[in-house]
């Protein structure tokens, strides 16, 4: 039991002795621990409250201050000073910036001299930006909470907003002002408006007016680059601009999480302007697979334009930091501008077209798809293409291509101006028109114009001009009642939505050597010195050839459509009047047949026989009643400027300011005033011509005036002087109804002409160029005579007419072409009317001659991944289609297209492959059903001319 | 009694520090061990350990004083959180600009800051080990045995702590990181897509809008995970902490070699018998050992081997609250808390990471959210609640691995579960998994076989097969513990450290793609 006892004792006090020794080394350890706690509690409480950067910084400055105290004001400044934590709270800009704790001098113009943290701002920004108004961090960036040098500049991982300084600061301008915007500034604050405004000229200039900013040119550098440079063509920006790359409204919001630096060296700044600029410099390797061109842009570009694209933001600035935008330049945008920024980095800056070459693709990592865009300054594609076209094309794209659709609100979101804006920019291009007074068969050489003829024109219109594709060009009608200046007009504009392209680029006298050269084509095969004497022989014995009979059949054929029977007048003046016979001899009728009227209606029967000519005055002649008066040789001199007067009073109501024509005749025709003599003027003035409204102004007559016989004498040597004047205005009197006319027109000629008059199987007709090289005459004589060589009739009521139409219905639908040339109608795009004349032999011939590089199909395909097949333009899109006329498509394959890879086939055209006009008529028939929405033939074709 | 009627006014005041001060402290001036366990016994506080405290236990390597360690740092949460409180803003607008300012301005807020962040790092750590320690000493047999539950609830108490504190300061980290989780709690959409019955019964969907209070992470997320860290789990936590130590205490106290083991339910009487009544009037109370059938307080302590709580076993606690605490300002002085980017829901980081300590369970989620994010973690967290009540061989407590088969045992589980764990993540990184072998299987095969599933299985079959070959459920205990432990630490570092953008495997963080 003691023993038990004993052992317990020695346990209990082995136990404590245990218990104490280890006691005694936990309370030293203790000890130290606690030491060493106390020890890094210690140092804890000194960083926190004695060595903070800012304080080092703020005691320095208040040493700064009391060295610079010198007055009053700077003592009570420095004695002031307290070493505390200093910050800017702008609740509604979401701004806590304790920047100021280390620059503490930021706003004292004394510091100017220190170096940071305790220089002054530079420059006069705080005068409009009030520290206490703005914080820091609006237009700097960074972390305006911290307070250590790395964590508030914004260098530190994990803070996405580095700070910006100098050039960069001025980046965050946008964040409030409008100007540096590229377009549509204010669009982010106001309410969204049902409007859609043209770019305006001063959202591209982009500077704030009367402010200084030398620092702030980066911007507005970059923002002129984005413009020169094109990157709208590719990127969009506030709704407008092509799909190809990605947004850049508001580039400057982003963060790097944005954008992928996996192909970027970073070398420890992994910012947004890093990365922008590696793009800018090195766009391929940056983005690989990008079709993003590398524009080899100078450092100083690429700054820039990083700069720039830093600067885009979403104004969320409160109302009352927003000033309003200064509208400096209400203009909107040029088609210039429109286009380099659109267009350019496809097209080419001069519009010549552009392809992503092999080098290009290949310094890609993976290789681009291939980018192929069609020239559009080349004078053949200008020659071809018209406005309607091209206006098609922008507003609809080309899919299965690059070109997106730019029509508002579509994809590239244009304003419709400025796609007419565009449209007449790309227009410009064209050679101008030359001159249409220097032009003239009379100065052209006829040997050049065939040479010239053979180049450029018989692919279409024959070697002989029989025709083929074009009309026929020998047609004696046509080339009757052609006049030089409706020729000359047709060459340099050419026919909308035919295959007839303008030529303006021949010039003057290479037109007028075409003149010459088609003008061979109608010799006269009469003679005044030939046809006269014969009728001479008829008085003395009776000839088969030579009668009125005959003179009385060619009238009936020729003549009666316009001058009536027995020569009453209707469309054309009555000529069997005694008054107008008493005064003629048979020389004024002859040269009025031969030579016609140029200008009016009246043909030139230049192809008429000697003994034709010689009956037809035989058979008029029939109609005198009386003796041909003597007249006098000359008459009394007038007073010229008199006359004038007179002329405006009195004659100028009936025959048009100065003898221009309207109700009556044309009196300034050259013709008409080398014919008549100044005898037979005044008389006609004198005693009037019955059987036409012209009275006779004499004293005592019935004219509405009475005139002295010195007085006609005036008018008529001011009619006599208006012979002097070269310049021949196209005649455009009607007198018919044009709203009956257009209801005429929508009865007899929608069939071929289309319904508003934009060509179908015939020609277009109511499109300016057309209409103003036509006068009223030639239209009017077009529609009583029809055309040989084509499927125009005669539709006026007459021996070959096809519609049997009054004079007044003719002189109606004359009326309301006339009103389309100042009032176009809605136009559209021409209806095609080729007709699948050989669909199986279309498709040969385009597989042999078109596919090779157009594609099978009309489509490129992808031969291997990212590449395709095809060397030119997908045509195999139904935008195309649909724009395209046939014209269009005839001629670029009859004539290739210079400057490009596309070649002439047409038949004489020295191209590739010597195709008929039938055969581009199939491959175009072809090619046409493709089309989703091809329309059905509206007429049957003319029988072919084998 | 004369003494204190007799008190004068005068004296009264003469007195009244001493008044005041026994009347707060009620033991009188400490003069020998036994005023000490008084003291001890009579202080709320201090009265939660025994008067009287073994010897062995007070040696550092009996109990590696890691529930010290994570009681002090709780202390230390609960404290720095009360300060960080004062200046945190729980709103998804202010949250991130009030963090910056506690950094930066609010005086010793970045400390503050620092050691709230690395001190909850810690405590997961510690209590983990505290864990383990417990485990291999045994101490959860007999009447521990549901301590051992308290405890397993405090460790995912821990956890939810640090989870819904991962949240509070809206950075990108957090954001994500409770993206994930919040995805995980609503993965039984995954299984329940798979069986189509989604639009009928989603309880995913529903456990995730709970969790979030809306759809995405946002402010209501936000407020909810507030009131959690900063009242409702720290309240539990502390009821429950005062719970795990007063039952240390009822149960023998401390672990330590030699402890004896008393089954549970042996402690109350047989059954009620009618209370002697004393003959006499009693001339003295009588403690607590009416009610306890043995003749001494502690029943299974010998006094012998005891020695006063106070001083030794109060002053090692003090070493190890001081220590712990220095080594909270030593790491926080040394580490800035981390802060990424505020948080942006578009732009999702990759990879999105959950704190280090869920990256284990991390790695199994990424073969399927639900298996792995929620089946298997409540099938462990199951089976180790079950590890008293399954093993409850009376063998002897408080000593490491006690005897060479237990040893032997824990060695050959290590190896297994090592080779198992690296197997698990191994061959699905270098030869993918069912749907790259078998492209139009079943999506439930995917997601019920995965890695994750068949690593648990693994272990369990271990176990069954130790069990089978020492018909001991001991040795069975060590080997699915141990082969837990290795797997958790395993797949843990191979979620922080070798995954990269897209949960792609790489061998260093040198060979992610720069992103």
């Amino acid at each position: 039991m003691t023993q038990e006892h004993n052992q317990r004792r020695e346990r209990a006090a082995a136990s404590l002795q245990e218990a104490r020794q280890r006691n005694r080394s936990y309370l030293v350890q203790l000890l130290l621990v606690s030491l060493g706690t106390a020890a890094l509690l210690l140092r804890a409480t000194y960083e926190e409250n004695v060595s903070a950067e800012w304080r080092r910084y703020q005691a320095r400055y208040s040493e700064i201050l009391q060295d610079k105290a010198t007055d009053d004001w700077g003592k009570t400044l420095a004695d002031t000073f307290r070493i505390e934590m200093a910050q800017i709270v702008v609740p509604s800009l979401e701004v806590m910036d304790r920047c100021i704790s280390c620059h503490t001098g930021i706003g004292d113009p004394r510091m100017a001299d220190q170096a940071h943290p305790h220089a002054f701002h530079p420059g006069q920004y705080h005068a409009w930006h009030e520290p206490d108004r703005f914080g820091c961090t609006v237009c700097h960036q960074g972390q305006g909470r911290a307070v250590e040098h790395a964590a508030a500049h914004g260098r530190v991982p994990h803070w996405d907003y580095p700070m910006l300084s100098r050039e960069l600061a001025y980046t965050r301008c946008s964040l409030c002002h409008y100007e540096n915007d590229l377009f549509d500034a204010d669009e982010d604050i106001h309410a969204p408006q049902d409007r859609f405004e043209p770019i305006r000229q001063h959202e591209l200039s982009g500077i704030i007016p009367g402010l200084d900013m030398p620092r702030s040119l980066a911007v507005v550098r970059g923002k002129q680059l984005t413009i020169q440079y094109g990157c709208l063509g590719c990127h969009s920006y506030r709704g407008r601009g092509g799909t190809q790359g990605p947004d850049i409204s508001y580039v400057g919001d982003k963060t790097v999480h944005a954008f992928d630096f996996s192909h970027v060296h970073v070398e420890g700044q992994k910012t947004v302007s890093h990365w922008l600029f590696e793009h800018f410099k090195h766009p391929a390797e940056v983005s690989p697979g990008t079709l993003m061109p590398d524009y080899q842009l100078t450092d100083r570009q690429a700054q820039d334009l990083t700069a720039y694209m830093l600067s885009l933001h979403r104004k969320v600035m409160p109302s009352d930091y927003t000033p309003m935008p200064k509208r400096a330049d209400p203009e909107p945008a040029s088609g210039q501008q429109l286009y380099a920024m659109f267009c350019a980095s496809c097209h080419g800056r001069d519009g010549s077209g552009s392809t992503v070459r092999e080098a290009d693709a290949t310094r890609a990592v993976d290789a681009p798809p291939e980018l192929m865009v069609p020239s559009l300054s080349n004078p053949d594609t200008l020659a071809v293409m018209s406005d309607d076209y091209v206006r098609y094309i922008i507003e609809h794209g080309r899919e299965g291509t690059n070109m997106i659709d730019w029509a508002p609100g579509a994809q590239g979101n244009l304003h419709a101006d400025e796609v007419a804006r565009l449209v007449a920019y790309i227009r410009s291009w064209q050679t101008p028109a030359p001159d249409l007074a220097a032009i003239s068969a009379q100065q052209g050489e006829a040997r050049l114009g065939s040479t010239l003829y053979q180049a450029k024109c018989a692919s279409c219109h024959g070697r002989q001009g029989q025709g083929g594709i074009g009309t026929r060009l020998n047609s004696p009608s046509m080339l009757a009642v052609a006049s030089d200046a409706f020729l000359a007009r047709t060459l340099i504009h050419g026919r909308a939505n035919t295959a007839m392209p303008g030529w303006p680029q021949l010039g003057p006298q290479r037109i007028s050597d075409l003149l010459a050269f088609m003008r061979t084509w109608h010799s006269p095969r009469n003679t005044v010195t030939r046809s006269l004497p014969l009728m001479q022989a008829v008085s003395d014995q009776a000839r088969a050839d030579v009668s009125a009979a005959i003179g009385a059949i060619l009238y009936k054929a020729n003549c009666v459509t316009c001058h009536g029977v027995d020569g009453a007048g209707d469309l054309a003046p009555s000529i069997a009047t005694s008054e107008f016979l008493s005064l003629v001899d048979d020389r004024y009728l002859y040269d009025a047949l031969a030579q016609g009227r140029s200008g009016t209606g009246m043909p030139a029967w230049r192809h008429f026989t000697d003994e034709d000519m010689a009956s037809l005055v035989l058979f008029i002649n029939t109609w005198r009643q009386g003796p041909r008066k003597d007249l006098p040789s000359a008459i009394a001199s007038g007073d010229w400027d008199a006359g004038r007067i007179l002329y405006d009073q009195t004659c100028a109501s009936c025959h048009g300011p100065a003898g221009e024509g309207a109700i009556g005749p044309q009196l300034r025709n050259p013709e008409f005033l080398a014919q008549t003599t100044d005898a037979m003027l005044q008389q006609w003035i004198a005693h009037g011509k019955s059987g036409t409204p012209m009275l006779g102004f004499l004293r005592g007559e019935q004219g509405m005036v009475d005139l002295s016989v010195h007085q006609i004498n005036s008018v008529v040597a001011y009619v006599r002087s208006l012979q002097r004047q070269t310049h021949r205005p196209v005649a455009r009197y009607t007198s018919g109804r044009p709203g009956l006319g257009r209801l005429w027109y929508a009865q007899y000629c929608v069939g071929c002409h289309g319904d508003y008059g934009e060509g179908a199987s015939g020609p277009a007709v109511t499109n300016r160029d057309f209409l103003e090289a036509s006068s009223s005459g030639f239209l009017m004589a077009t529609l009583a005579l029809g055309r040989d060589g084509t499927e125009m009739r005669p539709v006026k009521d007459g021996p070959q007419s096809i519609l049997a139409l009054s004079s007044d219905q003719i002189n109606d639908l004359v009326a309301y072409m006339r009103v389309c040339e100042t009032e176009p109608p809605q136009t559209g795009i021409a209806h095609h009317h080729v007709i699948p004349w050989n669909l199986a032999q279309g498709r040969s011939l385009y597989e042999s001659h078109c596919a090779g590089c157009h594609g099978l199909n009309g489509k490129a395909e992808l031969t291997e991944p990212g590449r395709l097949s095809a060397w030119a333009p997908e045509l195999n899109n139904q935008n195309f289609l649909h724009a395209a006329t046939d014209g269009f498509l005839q001629a670029t394959i009859a004539r290739g297209r210079d400057g490009t890879s596309m070649r002439a086939f047409g038949h004489g055209a020295q191209g590739l492959v010597d195709l008929s006009a039938d055969e581009i008529d199939d491959i175009v028939a072809y090619m046409r059903q493709w089309s989703t929405q091809a329309d059905l033939p509206m007429t049957l074709p003319a029988q072919r001319e084998e | 009694m004369d003494e204190i009627a007799a008190g004068s006014l005068r004296s009264n005041l003469k007195r009244l520090p001493r008044t005041i001060w026994d009347s707060v402290i009620r033991h009188g001036p400490i003069r020998s061990d036994r005023t000490r366990s008084q003291a001890v016994f009579s202080n709320l506080f201090l009265h939660i350990h025994a008067t009287r405290t073994h010897v062995r236990s007070l040696r550092f390597s009996t109990t590696m004083a890691m529930g010290v360690a994570s009681f002090a740092l709780f202390a230390i949460l609960g404290v720095t959180g009360i300060l960080l409180m004062v200046y945190y803003k729980p709103s998804t607008e202010l949250a991130y600009n009030s963090v910056k300012d506690i950094h930066f301005v609010v005086p010793a807020g970045r400390l503050i800051r620092n050691i709230h962040r690395w001190s909850a790092h810690l405590m997961v750590l510690t209590v983990l080990l505290h864990m383990t320690r417990v485990f291999y000493t045994a101490c959860y047999k007999g009447s521990r045995q549901f301590n051992w539950v308290i405890g397993m609830l405090l460790l995912i108490l821990t956890l939810g702590m640090s989870f819904t504190g991962y949240l509070l300061p809206w950075d990108q980290l957090a954001y994500w990181a409770v993206t994930i989780g919040a995805n995980i709690a609503g993965s039984p959409a995954e299984l329940t897509d798979a069986l189509g019955v989604t639009a009928h019964f989603d309880p995913g969907g529903f456990t995730r809008e709970i969790l979030l209070g809306a759809s995405e992470v946002g402010q209501e997320a936000l407020t909810r995970f507030y009131v959690l860290h900063v009242i409702v789990l720290p309240l539990v936590m502390l009821i429950l902490i005062g719970v795990h130590f007063w039952r240390i205490r009822k149960d023998g106290g401390l672990g330590r070699p030699g402890l004896a083991v008393t089954p549970a339910g042996k402690g109350a009487a047989p059954e009620d018998t009618p209370p002697t009544v004393p003959a006499h009037e009693p001339t003295k109370t009588y403690g607590l050992m009416c009610v306890v059938k043995d003749r001494r307080p502690a029943t299974n302590q010998d006094p012998v081997d005891t020695v006063p709580s106070w001083p030794y076993l109060l002053n090692a606690e003090l070493l190890v609250l001081v220590a712990t605490l220095g080594l909270c300002l030593l790491v926080s002085l040394a580490a800035d808390a981390p802060l990424k980017e505020a948080a942006n829901p578009s732009v999702p980081e990759n990879p999105a990471k959950a704190p280090w300590y869920f990256l284990g369970l991390q790695e199994m989620v990424s073969y399927s959210a639900f298996v792995g994010g929620i089946v298997v973690p409540t099938l462990v967290m199951i089976g180790l609640c079950l590890v008293p009540y399954l093993d409850r061989e009376s063998g002897k407590a408080g000593v490491y691995l006690d005897g060479r088969t237990s040893k032997r045992t824990a060695l050959a589980s290590l190896c297994f579960g090592a080779i198992m764990a690296v197997a698990a993540v191994a061959v699905p990184v270098n030869y993918g998994w069912l749907r790259q072998w078998f492209p139009n299987v079943d999506q439930l095969l995917v997601i019920i076989i995965n890695p994750g599933t068949l690593l648990t299985l693994a272990y369990m079959a271990w176990s069954i097969w130790i069990y089978k070959r020492s018909a001991s459920t001991r040795q069975a205990a060590i080997a699915l513990y141990t082969c837990f432990i290795v797997g958790f630490v395993i797949l843990t570092y191979v979620g922080s450290e070798l995954r990269g953008p897209n949960w792609d495997f790489y061998w260093s963080k040198a060979d992610w793609p720069v992103h």
